[in-house]
């Protein structure tokens, strides 16, 4: 089933004598299930993209469509409620409340509207569990490792059992055993809890815990890798596309062709 | 140089129009106040009929030195909070190796820049505002003269001099806090204070202690004459009231600032405690309090006094000026109040055609006996002089007199009319009356039975040498005792001015016997000529109009300096809150951010936004007037219960400012 679908999605910032083309008719889909990546080099379009399909910002032309519900059509209330209700955000700087401990910073989003779940102590101990955290439950944000606050924050972005959980950028605030540790866990999400993900990411190690990347250059689509074998070679070949894109040379790869 | 001042100014505009705009409030108050000092010629017609004509300037005078003390210590303390919110920027600026000259120079500059808008601002709004001040004087003083702007170069000088002094001591303390070695190194944040900690036992002994002082300061506050009484009891009489009042003012200042410190946060953490069946905008809002409370307790603590002497000083000045007016009714109900020695120069000077209507009082002079419980909790029997008043006659003169409380008797029962009357009569905590006591007239041995006691003479206490005892007509009847008539005139309003002005040079007063056989009923009362240390005495002629007039310029005059001081109070209180918000509105912006982004609805967003504000700015406003309320109303106690209808117009106008300040505040926020 197609969880996400891009359709010639367009952004320019800007006036008339000063545009910029974040996005220039940019199309692609992601199946439910998929842990899919984002990868381009700077100022490709990688926030834009992850900014429009979070609600928090709006295309210039085309549309994106999240599990049949088309985005543009949305009220900002209606927005509010598709972000809390049917996705997960995971951040590079975490997003956490400082003032609340880690259990108020996962269980934050099911208490915006009541009721408050009557499940909410098990959908905890659920996550708790699933990314570790049960022990640090009454600690605060300050007192934890950036690897444990990340998990928090992926904790946080499952609790609401989201159809897609966007992450942008979250191994970048990161040294790379904590980062290891936090993509084991998401991939953990992805097939335990069948979480369908959205990371952007512009580190290729990352990258390579995905099934799928898609490369964009210059806001449009560059081309895509899919992995069929082994992640040391699925890294070599998302290291081959970072060269190529750097190249200019616009291309569909599959991974085990090269 | 002045590139870097421009762009300084321009980067912290918001920060610098603040600064000007308070600056500039308190610089309008102060020039208002020189202004009038200035203006002689005014202040001599206001104190006009009063003995208070060289008080008027020296009163202001001191007015404006405590304008100017609190104006130089405020702004010493909002310039350390706005400069506490730059200390990145300096560290940038340190770090990059900009030289300390320079960077003192551009902080003194821009220091100067923005108070000197503030001042130009202040002194234009001072001379606007100074025509406002001496209206609002001259109607509280109930004078009808005509006033402009008061224009005065004298004063402009007084006031910039000490302004610009101001000034290059705050950029100067600037530029200090901009050199601390400490700048160049980053300061870590201590997260600890900030989040719900588990309770500890400093904690909890503080939130105990803090209850303990505030609960006791407050039982003191209502039950003054009991712990007056306990305390003189246990340390003797000065000691005993300096003991008291050190004691009782350290228990308000210690345990308000422990309720903030220690009890609420405590009461708020173990309510957190089942935070997760909460929704998030009653826990965000919880947590957030928590934060303010304990990272904002000394200026939550310095609003909640700023409010409650504010309060005060505006409550108990209204409550002067109403108490001013009331007690000159109280004590003339009508235009003249006359006894039969006064009737005599009455006639001479008020023809019948003056005259809109007249009442005759008639009271029996005797001497009377009875044991009353004082408010210091001891009993003391009284002997003294009453003039008794036949109930039928009572009746008559209170269908005019309608403040007259309603008064029925059995035969042997009497009200007793006493200008103590809460000396003898006090509710509320440690509480008692005299209803019951029995009371004897010594000369025919009488016993009547005491229903109550009031301070509302018929016809107004000027006609009474003591106290006045209201009785059965059959007890009045029966009575043999000498009669002194009173007589009330209400004058036709073209009369008023010229019979009075006749009427105030005779001093007529009337003397009655006082001694000891008198009281004891061994000899009759009789009138007497002379004064000596065993007569009582009374004025024979009493007017209103004149007395009143006296009134409203004596209280008038204090309710204005108040009001001036009251504004300068308010305005500190509202900035210090104000300014606090918007820091930590701006500190907490990424955490709406956050909320936004997780798709928390953007009208509990605002709503938990106003919940901090109101909550911010309640409390100082709730505490403080429960302490005000507390003050005024032993001042209330020691006025004999004056009515407090006034107090309540202070509080209100008050309150209605503040909630001003407050929704600015909210608006603010939200424009963030």
């Amino acid at each position: 089933m197609r969880m996400v679908k891009v359709d010639h999605l367009t952004k320019i910032y800007g006036h008339r004598f000063n545009r910029v083309t974040a996005l220039n008719d940019l199309s692609f889909g992601v199946d439910a299930g998929e842990f899919v990546g984002i990868m381009g080099p700077s100022g490709a379009g990688k926030s834009t993209l992850l900014n429009i399909l979070a609600t928090m910002d709006t295309p210039t032309a085309g549309g994106v469509w999240i599990d049949k519900t088309d985005l543009s059509s949305m009220s900002k209330a209606q927005s509010a409620d598709f972000r809390r209700e049917q996705l997960g955000f995971i951040f590079q700087d975490f997003d956490l409340l400082d003032d609340l401990p880690v259990s108020a910073n996962i269980t934050l989003p099911l208490t915006f509207v009541p009721p408050v779940p009557s499940d909410l102590d098990d959908r905890l101990q659920k996550v708790g569990d699933l990314l570790g955290l049960l022990p640090l439950m009454a600690r605060y944000p300050a007192q934890l490792s950036l690897g444990q606050r990340q998990r928090v924050a992926a904790a946080r972005a499952i609790i609401t059992h989201p159809r897609l959980v966007l992450a942008d950028e979250p191994t970048g605030s990161l040294d790379s055993l904590a980062a290891t540790e936090l993509l084991r866990y998401l991939a953990k999400i992805n097939l335990e809890a069948d979480t369908t993900i959205l990371m952007v990411t512009h580190d290729a190690f990352t990258a390579s815990f995905c099934n799928r990347i898609i490369f964009i250059r210059d806001g449009a689509y560059f081309a895509e890798v899919t992995r069929h074998g082994s992640r040391q070679d699925f890294f070599n070949s998302i290291i081959d596309m970072q060269a190529s894109i750097s190249g200019g040379r616009r291309h569909h790869v599959d991974a085990d062709q090269n | 140089m002045w590139t870097q001042i421009k762009t300084d100014l321009h980067r912290h505009r918001g920060m610098h129009q603040l600064f000007a705009i308070v600056l500039g409030i308190l610089v309008a108050m102060m020039y208002a106040v020189a202004a009038l000092i200035e203006a002689q010629p005014l202040l001599n017609k206001i104190g006009q009929g009063s003995n208070m004509t060289s008080l008027f300037p020296a009163a202001l005078v001191v007015v404006l030195v405590v304008m100017m003390l609190f104006s130089v210590m405020f702004m010493v303390y909002l310039n350390g909070l706005l400069i506490a919110r730059r200390e990145h920027e300096f560290q940038l600026y340190r770090r990059l190796g900009m030289p300390q000259w320079r960077l003192n120079f551009s902080l003194v500059g821009e220091t100067l820049i923005s108070g000197c808008a503030g001042l130009a601002g202040g002194i234009l709004g001072g001379i606007v505002i100074s025509k406002l001040l001496a209206m609002m004087l001259l109607r509280l003083v109930d004078s009808s003269q005509s006033v402009g702007l008061l224009f005065s170069p004298v004063a402009i000088g007084e006031v910039a001099g000490v302004v610009l002094v101001l000034l290059l001591a705050l950029g100067g303390l600037r530029a200090i806090s901009a050199s601390g070695r400490d700048v160049l190194v980053k300061a870590q944040t201590t997260p600890e204070k900030t989040v719900v900690q588990p309770l500890t036992a400093s904690m909890v002994i503080g939130a105990i202690v803090g209850i303990g002082l505030f609960g006791w300061a407050t039982w003191v506050l209502a039950a003054l004459f009991y712990w007056t009484s306990r305390f003189t009891h246990w340390f003797g009489g000065n000691a005993g009231l300096g003991s008291l009042f050190v004691g009782w003012g350290l228990a308000e200042v210690v345990g308000v600032y422990l309720l903030y410190a220690c009890t609420l946060p405590m009461l708020i953490a173990l309510h957190l405690k089942q935070q997760r069946k909460m929704s998030a905008k009653y826990y965000l809002w919880l947590v957030a309090m928590y934060k303010r409370l304990r990272t904002n307790t000394q200026s939550l603590w310095l609003t909640t006094w700023l409010t409650t002497v504010t309060l005060v000083m505006l409550g108990s000045a209204a409550m002067l000026y109403q108490f001013g007016q009331a007690v000159v009714v109280q004590d003339v109900a009508q235009s003249i109040l006359t006894t039969q020695g006064g009737m005599r120069s009455v006639k001479k000077h008020v023809a019948s055609s003056d005259v809109a209507q007249t009442w005759q009082l008639p009271t029996k002079l005797a001497a009377g006996r009875v044991k009353l419980r004082m408010r210091n909790n001891s009993d003391k029997q009284e002997n003294t002089l009453y003039q008794v008043i036949a109930l039928r006659d009572y009746q008559k003169i209170r269908r005019h007199q309608t403040d007259l409380p309603h008064v029925t008797l059995t035969k042997h029962q009497a009200v007793m009319i006493t200008i103590g009357q809460t000396y003898y009569q006090t509710k509320g905590i440690g509480g008692w009356n005299n209803a019951g006591r029995k009371l004897t007239l010594t000369r025919t041995g009488e016993q009547l039975t005491l229903k109550t006691i009031t301070n509302q003479f018929p016809l107004g206490g000027a006609g009474y040498f003591d106290r006045a005892l209201v009785v059965s007509n059959a007890v009045y009847d029966g009575l043999q005792a000498p009669i002194d008539q009173l007589t009330g005139i209400k004058l036709k309003p073209a009369a008023g001015k010229r019979v009075e002005s006749a009427l105030l040079k005779s001093d007529q007063v009337d003397y009655v016997a006082y001694d000891h056989a008198t009281l004891t009923g061994k000899k009759p009362i009789r009138f007497l000529k002379h004064a000596s240390n065993t007569t009582m005495d009374r004025d024979a002629i009493s007017l209103r109009r004149p007395d009143l007039h006296q009134m409203r310029v004596v209280f008038g005059f204090l309710l204005f300096i108040m009001t001036l001081l009251g504004v300068v109070f308010m305005v500190a209180t509202a900035s210090i809150l104000l300014l606090k918000q918007l820091v930590s509105g701006r500190q907490t912006q990424h955490i709406k951010t956050t909320l936004r982004r997780l798709g928390m609805p953007a009208a509990d967003l605002a709503h938990l936004q106003v919940a901090q504000v109101v909550s911010v700015f309640g409390l100082p406003l709730v505490l403080g007037s429960f302490n005000a309320i507390l003050g005024i109303r032993v001042l209330q106690l020691a006025l004999d219960g004056s009515p407090s209808s006034s107090v309540a117009i202070a509080f209100g106008a008050y309150t209605l400012v503040y909630v001003g300040f407050a929704a600015i505040t909210a608006m603010r926020l939200n424009q963030l």
